[in-house]
């Protein structure tokens, strides 16, 4: 039989920490590549735009049934993108005015209808707009230890943790499949056009793919963690140096250590130290700005040289 | 339908125009590259040499013109054409060895798809790796191959992406300002690999800006200001009273040729 | 400010509610209303004129940065002072602003940092250090929420923007910052302009160019952190870049930019504030920032050169011509009419 203590730890704490663990690492790995490609503000700017499709998917269904507003969000997250780039190119203004004309517009539409259409009520509440809802993530366990141990009962885990999970294996098998092109592509498009290597086709499944990570993680982790973990980790990765393969799996390890230890220094270790738990989304955010701030002040300045 | 039957031509332009918005910077350009020669593309800032290579790439719309290597469009003779961009449009900063930016060049057709650590099970990858590495040799960078990228000096990280255009083995190369701000010893470098291709029968066209050195190094030169100026052997052309009243005054560096 | 509207406009009609908000609009919705309103425009304007400067350095995001950093400074004094707040005593607003302007100050200084010693792309140490000092924002928040029990009410306010629970105390303080930043902004344009377009002929010139950059930060600071409560630190940063960004699609002159993002700004400021006024649970923060980008999207598509009505009618116009020179190839300039032609460029079908 399974001893309480960890039946209680894996009926509140599993789901959730494998959910920010592998969201965490997936986000690691795919913001490496919105790191090099300098679009990391357009990753924040995505994930802040996901609200309106949320309201949107659940105002158009009049539900909070996921399909819907998972859609919905995808869509939102997909033309903030799509507007940013319109923006900057036929406007001729400044990426960076662009990102901040986009998404702090979709925002505002995104805060108008929770706060005018009633969404407030039903639990679409800003404040798992921002730190997400972690601990909703219950999970019921098995009672013996060869029943928690069989295959099957991974199947039973809740389906934010299994559309993570899914998306933990499919990202590094795309990057896999796609990393030559992907990299020639991410140094130097100009060039990998002309070999007929199709930079945007690569880069924007690469892309499509992020937009679908962050729309998974928003409604676990919140927007805050979403944004922390696709630049943090990568950020602080940076500073390493080296290769690109070793670069994109430090960036996943930061991400994915930030989840673990933030879930359980925020769940586990603060309720002995201040006797009670602080938000998990937040103390994970923070821990991998700390690690960015670590890796930098360890970082010889290349001017020493 | 000017450029068909010119199979023994490596690139033709005809009628070429190309507008940034609608500003145009290259207007109704008439041009033809001459096998086995190495031509400058010179003219002064803004006057659409860049603009040229990477229409002729299909890097940037036209507004009207047609383009034609060896008699066929781009895409049907791809491989056979390499490309050394501008130093500037690049990162620096990318986690990438100048082993790994010439292996790039050498990568082919399927290989593009296979891992590197697969790369035994791929017949064609023992072709490509000899090629990067001659073409490191070449360049004289091979102690410098696990080098990053960003901590080359200019000069090698040139010489480095003139490799990767060896390494693709293309027949014409076109060069984006190839000279701009190398040292003495990589401009001997660049020139002597130039200068081994076109002693193959390939083709070489390049942007260069510093008119002084245009006779010594270049066969043919193309003058562009928005429309072209004049063409021909380069001893005819910088003879020409139109082209030195062209620049002169324009820049300190075209003034000295009058 | 919404006291007004604590009925329930659904059951309104849309004359009635036209009535109502021209009541508003006219001054009289009470004079809460009006300072509220007031406040708000004097924002709008102070803050559409100093985000000029900051688009012209390109430096939008640095005030989004700022923004969500100052939670965390918000969260600190929150700490600080959570016995204070728990006894049930009146919010001391001023204290979480010194906390928000201390943190935002850092995250700011942060970035800097970040870029100076390591060759992070801005973009990306912009991203991280606002991101990870928001987290940093929300775990305060929680543990003063854990150790005081602290009540919440009035912080989600600053996140969100909350009008609605402004004192006529915090909007006089919102209107008197705003108006001293405008002051500022008008007596500093031309030092400020200089060091925005050439920071290098400025310092040659002989312009204090780092005391210039510090004054932009202060009056950017003091703009996100005057207009926390009533816009929100999420969006607060739209109130610098959508103003001046659509102004930039009509014109290119710094005076031209200053005025019309000014106004740009006051109107959307007024336009937003007085219809939150007359519907309930709906926000003037998130109106105001509405009403800017509908400006913004009305300005990207008509306006007169670089809209993209205009825009295509220009590039359709000369791929036209260019089609039709196509197949008459010209004889090189040189040796043919000496001189002159070189420069002309295109201009030779017209």
């Amino acid at each position: 039989m399974i001893p309480d203590a960890l039946r209680t730890f894996l009926t509140l704490d599993f789901a959730p920490l494998l959910a920010v663990t592998l969201a965490a690492g997936t986000l690691g790995l795919l913001g490496s590549f919105l790191v090099l490609e300098r679009r990391a503000m357009i990753g924040d700017a995505m994930a802040h735009s996901v609200l309106p499709g949320l309201v949107a998917g659940f105002l158009i269904t009049g539900s909070r049934a996921p399909f819907p507003m998972f859609v919905g969000a995808l869509a939102a997250a997909g033309l903030a993108s799509a507007a940013i780039s319109f923006i900057t190119r036929y406007g001729r203004i400044d990426p960076s005015t662009a990102i901040g004309v986009v998404f702090t517009s979709l925002f505002a539409l995104g805060i108008l209808g929770v706060e005018a259409s009633g969404a407030r009520n039903v639990d679409l509440d800003l404040d798992c707009v921002l730190s997400g809802q972690l601990e909703l993530l219950y999970w019921r366990p098995p009672s013996t230890y060869a029943e928690l141990l069989s295959p099957a009962t991974v199947l039973t885990l809740p389906r934010e943790v299994l559309i993570l999970g899914a998306l933990a294996v499919l990202t590094p098998l795309l990057l896999a499949l796609v990393w030559k092109p992907l990299t020639a592509a991410t140094f130097d498009r100009t060039y990998a056009t002309t070999r007929g290597l199709r930079p945007t086709l690569v880069r924007s499944a690469v892309f499509a793919l992020t937009t679908v990570t962050i729309v998974a993680s928003f409604e676990a982790l919140g927007s805050i963690l979403v944004v922390a973990l696709l630049t943090c980790p990568a950020a602080a990765a940076r500073l390493r140096g080296g290769r690109l393969a070793g670069f994109v799996c430090m960036s996943a390890l930061f991400g994915a250590a930030s989840g673990v230890f933030g879930y359980l220094g925020a769940t586990q270790l603060a309720p002995t130290v201040i006797g009670g738990s602080i938000d998990a989304s937040g103390t994970v955010a923070s821990l991998s700005g700390l690690i960015l701030a670590v890796m930098a002040l360890r970082h010889r300045s290349r001017s020493a040289e | 339908m000017i450029l068909r039957e010119q199979s023994g031509v490596p690139l033709s332009i005809a009628g070429l125009s190309v507008a940034y918005r609608a500003e145009p910077v290259l207007w109704n350009v008439h041009w033809s590259a001459r096998a086995g020669s190495m031509t400058a593309i010179v003219g002064p800032n803004g006057a659409g040499k860049t603009t040229m290579l990477s229409a002729a790439l299909e890097l940037v719309p036209r507004l009207a013109g047609e383009i034609r290597f060896w008699g066929q469009p781009l895409s049907a003779v791809r491989e056979r054409v390499a490309f050394v961009p501008q130093r500037e449009s690049i990162d620096w900063d990318f986690p990438v060895t100048a082993k790994d930016v010439v292996r790039m060049g050498a990568t082919r057709g399927a290989s593009w798809w296979i891992p590197s650590w697969a790369r035994r099970l791929s017949p064609a990858a023992k072709d490509e790796i000899h090629r990067a590495d001659s073409a490191l040799a070449q360049v004289h960078m091979t102690d410098f191959q696990d080098r990053p990228i960003g901590e080359l000096s200019g000069g090698q990280q040139q010489r480095v992406f003139l490799a990767r255009a060896l390494a693709q083995d293309g027949d014409l190369i076109l060069l984006d300002e190839p000279f701009a701000g190398v040292d003495a010893g990589t401009e001997d470098v660049l020139t002597e690999a130039l200068r081994a291709l076109t002693a193959q029968g390939k083709t070489v066209v390049a942007v260069h800006h510093d008119l002084d050195t245009v006779a010594e190094r270049f066969d043919d030169v193309l003058v562009l200001n928005r429309e072209v100026v004049a063409q021909g052997a380069a001893s005819d052309v910088l003879a020409n009273p139109s082209v030195k009243r062209l620049f002169r005054g324009s820049e300190p560096e075209f003034a000295t040729l009058s | 400010m919404i006291d007004t509207a604590t009925g329930s406009a659904a059951a309104l009609s849309p004359v009635e509610l036209a009535e109502k908000w021209f009541e508003v609009v006219s001054l009289g919705g009470g004079h809460n209303t009006n300072v509220v309103l007031a406040g708000v425009t004097l924002l709008g304007l102070a803050a559409g004129m100093v985000g000029v400067f900051s688009m012209l350095k390109k430096q939008s995001l640095v005030a989004d940065a700022f923004a969500h950093a100052s939670l965390a400074g918000v969260g600190a004094a929150f700490l600080l002072h959570g016995a204070f707040f728990a006894g049930g005593g009146r919010r001391n607003m001023a204290v979480l602003l010194l906390g928000a302007a201390l943190s935002g100050s850092l995250a700011v200084a942060a970035i800097s940092w970040l870029g100076r010693r390591t060759r992070l792309p801005a973009d990306t140490a912009t991203a991280a250090v606002s991101s990870a000092s928001f987290g940093l924002g929300i775990v305060l928040l929680s543990l003063a929420r854990r150790i005081s029990g602290a009540d919440q009410a009035g912080l989600d306010g600053l996140i969100f923007g909350s009008a609605a629970s402004m004192t006529r105390g915090d909007a006089q303080l919102m209107a008197a910052v705003a108006g001293i930043v405008l002051i500022a902004v008008l007596g500093a344009s031309a030092p400020l302009t200089a060091a925005a377009f050439n920071e290098r002929f400025a310092r040659v010139r002989g312009l204090p160019v780092g005391f210039i950059e510090a004054l932009l930060a202060a009056l950017v600071a003091a703009i996100t952190i005057a207009g926390l409560q009533a816009v929100g630190m999420l969006l607060v940063v739209a109130m610098l870049v959508i103003p001046p960004a659509t102004a930039r699609l009509w014109t290119r002159r710094v005076p031209g930019l200053l005025t019309l993002s000014g106004l740009l700004g006051a109107s959307a400021a007024f336009l937003g504030a007085s219809v939150s006024a007359i519907l309930p649970n709906a926000p003037a923060g998130a109106l105001i920032i509405l009403v800017s980008a509908a400006s913004f999207a009305i300005s990207l598509i008509a306006a007169p050169h670089r809209g993209l009505v205009a825009g295509l009618i220009r590039q359709r116009a000369v791929r036209h011509r260019a089609r039709a020179e196509a197949h008459r190839p010209p004889r090189p300039i040189a040796g043919t009419a000496p001189g002159t032609r070189a420069g002309t460029g295109g201009g030779t079908s017209t």
